[in-house]
């Protein structure tokens, strides 16, 4: 009993880890603009068929891909802000929110066209190798993936404080006057930040392509996942979303543990929910508050 | 109240019309001429909410699958006709809207939270139903036959297609009476600025609660409705998000905040979605929906106020359906 | 060095600023004075290219910079201090500076740091510090200085002084003094007319959107006396 605790929080917090690296490209691209990427999720499923589409041409271990999959989803993502963004940002967001669901619908569909909607997996050495952490194994992926979304966490963590681009991200996010009257282009950065905050699906997509199983509609279910995390982490705060990813992947898989049936899936809802009730500003509330 | 006559009027004259047409009809048009029907009821109650009140529910599937679930069980169970089971799912979906706003309210949490917490309940209320044995857990629940008009099961298509008709022109009335009475004026307050708002003495928690209360019993009243034409209800076509989704957009596509927007905007883009589907649905599977939502990107982007907001704006009240009154 | 000939301004369909010209030499200090509603802000606001300009121009330095971005403006050396204390309230209040200074050079943008704070040794003590957490006149401080560091050769200032405490007002009065003796040519607004005329030496007082007058200090101290809009 015990040892299946501790294997489930292990494994929620691996989870946890990659699902916080998923999310915070949402989390910067709301700080920046206020606004949410409903594509976020069929964005992510663009990038992991990318990945299944590289690992059946080039036999290489698919963790590499990520070398070119990330500037492909960087441009995407620049292109995405010119393109849809830039020309309705002055609008209600709820526009926005539209368009880029409409977007999903076109993205998803391009997957259905161009894979056909049969379940997929990308094969991968390293989900044969095994890695022992308390007595329960993980795959060689899971531990990659995980590690590749701590250190990337932390980099991110470490520009956002200390480069000239976090600065000015935080000083737009912070007032958006002033910062165009101390010459800040504000267009630019949340052009970057787009760039940024797509391009890092194409780091996470390769390991999590090994580990969960393609289908074209899971698109919408990610961009859920990443909402939910999004708000319980306090809306736009970088720690914020580091610990609801945790939290949301430990209750994940304690859940699918210990509940019957579907009713693991309702666990993180319940968690957005009650959250929401006890403190409507997320975890940055409760860590500002301390 | 001249607004409302005149859209009454034109009810009245789109009925006459579409009397002709209906029983001239192919029966497959009917179908897809009934459901979009439905959506554009939908459409309009969710329009009330998020629309005039700035509501924003991402959560009507659970308006919809609660109102077609309490007909459909209360009729199966207790041999209660539909006519008035719908009635007891619209006053559960009023009560449960109202909670809804209450909680989300007395937590104070911004619009995009409040998305998202309606999304999350509802998602929640789908995988409930969906693994919950006494009402059939994702297999659904079939009505048993029992033809007559008491047990709202008609003999021909089109009757249902008028219940429908009668549906949307209830909600119509309903949106527009709100919309032009001193009520719609606090809505569109509460959206606009609740803080000003409540410094004028309207308070946001109660006019919101009314505005999720009418627009969920609404939804509540097309949920019915659908699950009696199709004959059947089950967790996904009901309690999933996809109405919800499609429902928004064509409100925001037609015109949010408008009250004929989001008709309009169901009675274009929802047949066009049917036609590309019966176009391309079969030999290449995915296009007609990549189609789609290419249209939906260039409607919002060429009309970022939506149909029916450009036409206003274009003409300045020299439109007959003018939405609101001058401001 | 700025000059603007019959400019109109509207937000939306409305008309506020109705040709408005206005010409400011190099190293001059110009206030610009008027009742609430007057349209400086609006003024301002359309010399930085936050709301664009239908007709008219505005030339700086001999060169059309009407409905320009605003960061190409700020490159320029037009710098303003807006209306209503905008600062980063999340950052440092060195992390403050340097954003005000994001045009500069990495080595230039130090060594223009290290030169305020050695001007303003109580900004050096509080440069750790978050800016939400200053009192309203380090704020207002704080905000003028990170205009500075952009090493402006035209400063506009919107209301520096509303909502601080007399003493406050004279701080930020003495480090406008400062900034206006080490050469940069200045454009104030303020409804305090008769601080802002004793350290301008001319003025335009607008209302209505339109300027209504115009001369030195003392001709416009004169007017003040029989003016009620200049209160
Ligand atoms: N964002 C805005 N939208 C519409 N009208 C505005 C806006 N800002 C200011 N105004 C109007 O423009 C006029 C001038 O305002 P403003 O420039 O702020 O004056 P001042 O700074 O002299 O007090 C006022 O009548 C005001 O109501
Ligand atoms: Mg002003």
């Amino acid at each position: 009993m015990i040892g299946l605790v501790i294997s489930g929080l292990v494994q929620g917090i691996l989870t946890g880890l990659m699902l916080a690296f998923l999310t915070v490209g949402m989390t910067l691209i709301y700080r920046i603009s206020r606004l949410t990427n409903f594509a976020h999720g069929s964005l992510f499923v663009v990038a992991m068929y990318l990945t299944f589409a590289l690992s059946r041409s080039i036999d290489i271990n698919p963790l590499l891909f990520a070398l070119v999959i990330t500037p492909l989803m960087a441009c995407l993502g620049w292109a995405l802000y010119w393109g849809l963004i830039h020309p309705i940002r002055t609008r209600h967001h709820l526009l926005a929110v539209q368009l880029l669901l409409g977007l999903s619908f076109v993205l998803d569909a391009s997957i259905l066209i161009g894979f056909g909607g049969d379940l997929q997996s990308v094969e991968s050495p390293f989900n044969s190798r095994f890695v022992h952490i308390l007595g329960t194994g993980f795959t060689m992926t899971t531990m990659i993936g995980a590690s590749i979304s701590l250190v990337g966490l932390g980099v991110l963590a470490l520009a956002i404080q200390w480069s000239d681009f976090g600065r000015h991200l935080r000083a737009v996010a912070n007032d958006n006057l002033a910062a165009r009257l101390a010459g800040l282009s504000v267009e630019r950065l949340e052009g970057l930040t787009w760039a940024l905050g797509v391009g890092m699906l194409g780091i996470i997509a390769p390991p999590m392509s090994s580990i969960v199983t393609l289908t074209p509609d899971i698109g919408l279910q990610y961009t859920v996942l990443s909402l939910v995390i999004l708000i319980v982490g306090g809306m736009g705060s970088l720690v914020g979303t580091i610990f609801a990813g945790l939290v949301v992947g430990i209750a994940q898989s304690l859940g699918l543990l210990f509940l019957p049936g579907s009713f693991g899936a309702l666990l993180p809802y319940a968690l957005l929910v009650g959250v929401l009730m006890l403190r409507p500003g997320g975890f940055a509330a409760l860590l500002v508050r301390s | 109240m001249k607004a409302v006559s005149v859209q009454f009027g034109f009810n009245a004259l789109v009925a006459l019309a579409a009397f002709g047409a209906i029983e001239v009809m192919p029966h497959y048009w009917i179908g897809v001429i009934f459901l979009a029907v439905i959506y554009a009821g939908v459409a309009s109650a969710w329009n009330l909410a998020g629309g005039i009140a700035g509501t924003f529910s991402f959560g009507h599937g659970l308006f919809f699958g609660a109102g077609a679930y309490t007909s459909v069980l209360l009729f199966t169970n207790y041999g209660l006709t539909p006519w008035i089971g719908m009635l007891a799912g619209a006053l559960i979906a009023a009560l449960t809207g109202m909670a809804i706003a209450w909680l989300a309210e007395r937590c104070a949490i911004g619009d995009l939270a409040f998305a998202v917490m309606t999304l999350a309940i509802a998602e929640m209320a789908y995988i409930c139903i969906d693994s919950f044995e006494p009402f059939g857990a994702s297999r659904g629940i079939s009505l048993p036959p029992a033809s007559g008009v008491a047990a709202m099961q008609f003999s021909s298509d089109a009757l249902y297609l008028w219940t429908a008709i009668a549906f949307l022109v209830i909600c119509q009335i309903v949106v527009a009476a709100f919309a032009q009475s001193a009520r719609g004026y606090r809505f569109r307050a509460v959206r606009e600025n609740p803080l000003a708002a409540q410094a004028m003495g309207i308070s946001p928690a109660r006019e919101r609660m009314i505005a999720l209360a009418a627009s969920g019993a609404l939804t509540a009243l097309g949920g019915s409705i659908y699950a009696q034409y199709l004959l059947f209800v089950d967790p996904l076509t009901f309690f999933g998000p996809s109405i919800t989704i499609k429902v928004i957009l064509f409100a925001l596509v037609g015109g949010m905040g408008t009250v004929w927007g989001p008709v309009i905007g169901t009675m274009l883009l929802f047949p066009l979605g049917e036609w590309l589907r019966g176009l391309f649905g079969g030999n290449v599977p995915g296009f007609d929906s990549l189609l789609y939502g290419l249209l939906v990107i260039v409607c919002i982007l060429l009309f970022p106020r939506g149909i029916s907001g450009t036409v206003n704006y274009l003409f300045r009240g020299s439109w007959p359906l003018r939405s609101r009154r001058k401001k | 060095m700025l000059d603007i000939a019959q400019l109109s301004v509207s937000y939306g369909k409305i008309e506020v600023l109705h040709d408005v010209s206005m010409h400011i030499a190099h190293n001059e200090c110009v206030a610009l004075l008027g009742p609430n509603n007057a349209g400086k802000t609006t003024l301002l606001r359309a010399i930085s290219g936050l709301v664009p300009a239908h007709s008219g121009s505005i030339r700086f330095a001999d060169a059309d910079i009407r409905n320009q971005r605003s960061d190409q403006i700020v490159a320029q050396g037009i710098i303003q201090i807006p209306e209503g204390r905008h600062i980063f309230a999340g950052l440092s209040v060195e992390e403050n500076l340097l954003v005000g200074g994001a045009r500069l050079k990495p080595r230039a943008r130090r060594r223009q740091l290290d030169k305020l704070l050695d001007a303003l040794p109580l900004l050096a003590e509080l440069r750790a510090r978050r800016a939400g957490t200053l009192s309203g006149g380090q704020q207002q401080l704080v905000v003028i200085c990170r205009a500075l560091m952009a090493e402006p050769r035209l400063l506009l200032i919107d209301e520096p002084t509303l909502g601080l405490s007399p003493v406050a007002i004279d701080d930020v009065f003495t480090t406008l003094r400062n900034v206006h003796g080490a050469g940069t040519t200045i454009l104030l607004s303020e409804q305090n007319a008769e601080l802002s005329l004793e350290l301008c030496s001319r003025g335009y007082v607008m209302a209505g959107g339109r300027i209504v007058l115009e001369g030195d200090s003392a001709q416009l101290k004169a007017a003040a006396l029989g003016e009620v809009y200049l209160t």
